[in-house]
């Protein structure tokens, strides 16, 4: 971003970008960035498939607290459950 | 007279600093969230849970496997959430963050027009008619088979497991119909309409306490909408389906987004007032505070507790003397921020840690930034190499859970590894997630005790000296300790199945929507006020990369050896169940 601010700066036959212009851009840069650049990097990374299955299950993949993870709230009593209050599993494991 | 007026000047400091307001704001929050909740639970909860009870009771007696009876029993009690009494829910929508879009409809983020949803609805109304009918197709099959075991008092072990069987299949066709139905019943929203009044309840919540600690609360609330737009914002391109699926959420976007605007036309002066990075974070960890619960630690066993709790601290005190000892860094408080970052959770240690030892704020956006980069690759090539290697799924999970750093990116990766798997790293990061306020006040006694130490006070008396300590530690500390212990006792007090529903699923996920305002409001804080120059003398040499790399270079040794001494050779019959 440095370098964006320093190349738009540099006074080109008198045109010199303004710092809005420089804000402007950057901001359309980091739109095409997300809405292209991101998905072609998951292709070019080989990581389609596996980004494709986070998006389909709707998994908060950056989130980065427990809470803010909806799928946490399943997995908890699951994991209670198995552990805990299987029924029979006594029975089987003997 | 002059007694009150003592008493008021004695205590006035708890009105003055930060620290003091990020408490008392924080518990505002609480006790109107405990009262939102706790006084307002979904209709027959006791009964609802009681009926469960003594179904799943009787049926685990009855059958040696989870009948249909047993999960509808459990299905009603999941049901039950604080969340969807009407009180909360009129409250809870104006904490609403931006939503999921993808690149054909950015304003899907925002809003979605009546004639839309009617339009999506139609278009999933087919799919939802047919996942019904194959569930219900689905129930009278494993209803047959669980007769046909019934019929054999449950002795004949090929019955059992097809009865088994055919209720996983429902199951299946059960959860294919539910997100088919989320699909068929979309409902149109505009999150503008709800983001605007929490503009307004955020700005004066945060003014108030500017006023008392002597500076203008005016110029406070004419700065803060700039601030919560740059949050907004971060939020909307966070919610990019490929930005999730990457793993890069709000906070990277708000520290980028304060970026491009404080490093090109410079952030205006009268924004300023509202860069209130400390404030904001402070006031987030003590509602943090309320979601961590100190009772969950023992989740899934002695393994959980070992994988977490014996290896977290000794990867974290093994990488701070690594970073000071031979990595030589600078700044210890840099050094501490990365290594609770990689050892313990992620960013959330990471905000904890640089709160707890008072760290700049751009060591914690090169710590953050650094855990992102790495998390986003950790978190598919772990599963892949796992995948490779041809763990047992139990000791994969665990794996994953101990050393991919974001709770998220967990779900996300024991998800490409499989629903056991899954669960298991889900529930380890979750129990690592726990230590976070141990750890805060762990590191802001050594810093008060150790590092923060003015030497030439060394020689003090030991009355004095503890009022040294007291003056230097971070107060709001206490109140985030004070949230976690208050609700892990309350949560102890109600029972396991009544603080599911009106803790696990009210007051944590209430608060946790507010939490991530406060965070995203801080973290554009931190964009806006940093010069990426600066920034940049940071990373001197590469040294944080390289402290990062090999602290979670042992931590994953480390992680695997002893994930791998618990689930396969010591509690192998814990990891027998899990498969189960």
């Amino acid at each position: 971003m440095y370098a964006l601010r320093e190349f738009l700066t540099i006074p080109r036959n008198g045109f010199k970008p303004s710092k809005s212009l420089s804000l402007a851009l950057s901001l359309v840069l980091l739109y095409l960035f997300v809405t292209m650049g991101l998905p072609f990097l998951s292709k070019a990374a080989g990581f389609s498939e596996e980004h494709q299955l986070i998006i389909d299950e709707k998994i908060e993949a950056g989130a980065w607290f427990y809470i803010f993870v909806e799928q946490i709230r399943d997995i908890e009593p699951r994991v209670t459950h198995s552990l805990q209050y299987s029924p029979g599993m006594e029975e089987e494991g003997q | 007279m002059s007694n009150s007026t003592n008493l008021k000047s004695k205590y006035s400091f708890l009105l003055k600093f930060e620290d003091y307001w990020a408490i008392w704001l924080g518990a505002i929050i609480l006790i109107l969230s405990m009262f939102l909740f706790f006084a307002n639970p979904p209709a027959n909860m006791d009964k609802i849970i009681a009926d469960s009870n003594a179904t799943m009771q009787a049926e685990a007696e009855k059958a040696p496997f989870k009948t249909i009876a047993w999960l509808e029993a459990s299905d009603a009690k999941a049901a039950l959430k604080g969340t969807s009494a009407s009180l909360a829910k009129s409250v809870s929508k104006y904490f609403t963050v931006p939503g999921s879009w993808s690149s054909d409809n950015p304003l899907k983020s925002f809003f979605l027009s009546e004639s839309d949803a009617k339009a999506k609805s139609a278009a999933s109304a087919e799919k939802y008619e047919k996942a019904k009918v194959a569930t219900t197709e689905a129930k009278a099959t494993a209803v047959q088979a669980e007769q046909a075991a019934s019929a054999a008092s449950f002795q004949d072990a090929d019955l059992n497991k097809e009865a088994k069987t055919k209720i996983a299949a429902w199951q299946k066709a059960k959860a294919d119909a539910e997100k088919a139905k989320s699909a068929a019943e979309t409902k149109p929203y505009n999150h503008i309409t709800t983001m605007i009044p929490l503009m307004i309840v955020l700005a004066l919540l945060f003014g108030i306490g500017k006023h008392f600690m002597g500076e203008s609360a005016g110029k406070f609330l004419v700065a803060f909408p700039a601030v919560f737009i740059v949050a907004a914002l971060s939020f909307f391109i966070g919610g990019h389906e490929f930005a999730k699926a990457w793993g890069l959420e709000y906070v990277m976007w708000a520290i980028i987004l304060g970026f491009l605007v404080s490093n090109t036309i410079g952030t205006p002066k009268w924004i300023m007032p509202a860069v209130q990075t400390e404030y904001y974070i402070k006031t987030g960890l003590v509602l943090l505070g309320a979601t961590i619960l100190i009772n969950k630690m023992m989740i899934i066993g002695i393994p959980g507790v070992f994988v977490t709790w014996i290896v977290t601290p000794v990867v974290l005190i093994t990488t701070f003397w690594f970073g000071q000892k031979i990595l030589k860094i600078e700044s210890p408080t840099l050094n501490m921020v990365i290594s609770a970052d990689m050892s313990v959770s992620g960013v959330s240690a990471a905000i904890s840690a640089a709160a707890a030892c008072r760290a700049k704020k751009e060591e914690l956006t090169l710590a953050v930034g650094i855990s992102i980069t790495f998390t986003a690759i950790m978190m598919v090539v772990m599963p892949l190499m796992i995948k490779a290697l041809g763990l047992n799924p139990v000791l994969g999970g665990a794996w994953i859970g101990g050393t991919v750093d974001s709770t998220g990116a967990v779900v996300a990766a024991g998800e490409i590894l499989g629903p056991v798997a899954r669960d298991v790293a889900a529930t380890i990061k979750m129990i690592q997630n726990i230590m976070i306020g141990l750890m805060a006040f762990c590191i802001a006694a050594y810093w008060a005790l150790k590092v923060d130490v003015d030497k030439s006070k060394a020689d003090l008396k030991v009355s004095s000296a503890m009022r040294e300590i007291w003056n230097r530690f971070p107060k709001f500390v206490l109140g985030f300790l004070g949230a976690s212990i208050v609700f892990t006792l309350i949560y102890a007090g109600m029972g396991s199945d009544s603080s599911k529903v009106l803790i696990d699923n009210g007051t944590s996920s209430f608060l946790g929507s507010l939490q991530k305002w406060f965070f995203a409001l801080a973290f554009a804080s931190i964009g806006l006020s940093t010069n990426f120059r600066e920034l940049s003398k940071y990373f001197k040499g590469g040294k944080p990369a390289i402290l990062y790399v090999c602290g979670q270079s042992f931590n994953i040794a480390l992680t695997f050896t002893m994930a791998y001494i618990m689930f396969m050779k010591v509690f192998p019959q814990i990891t027998e169940k899990l498969m189960q």
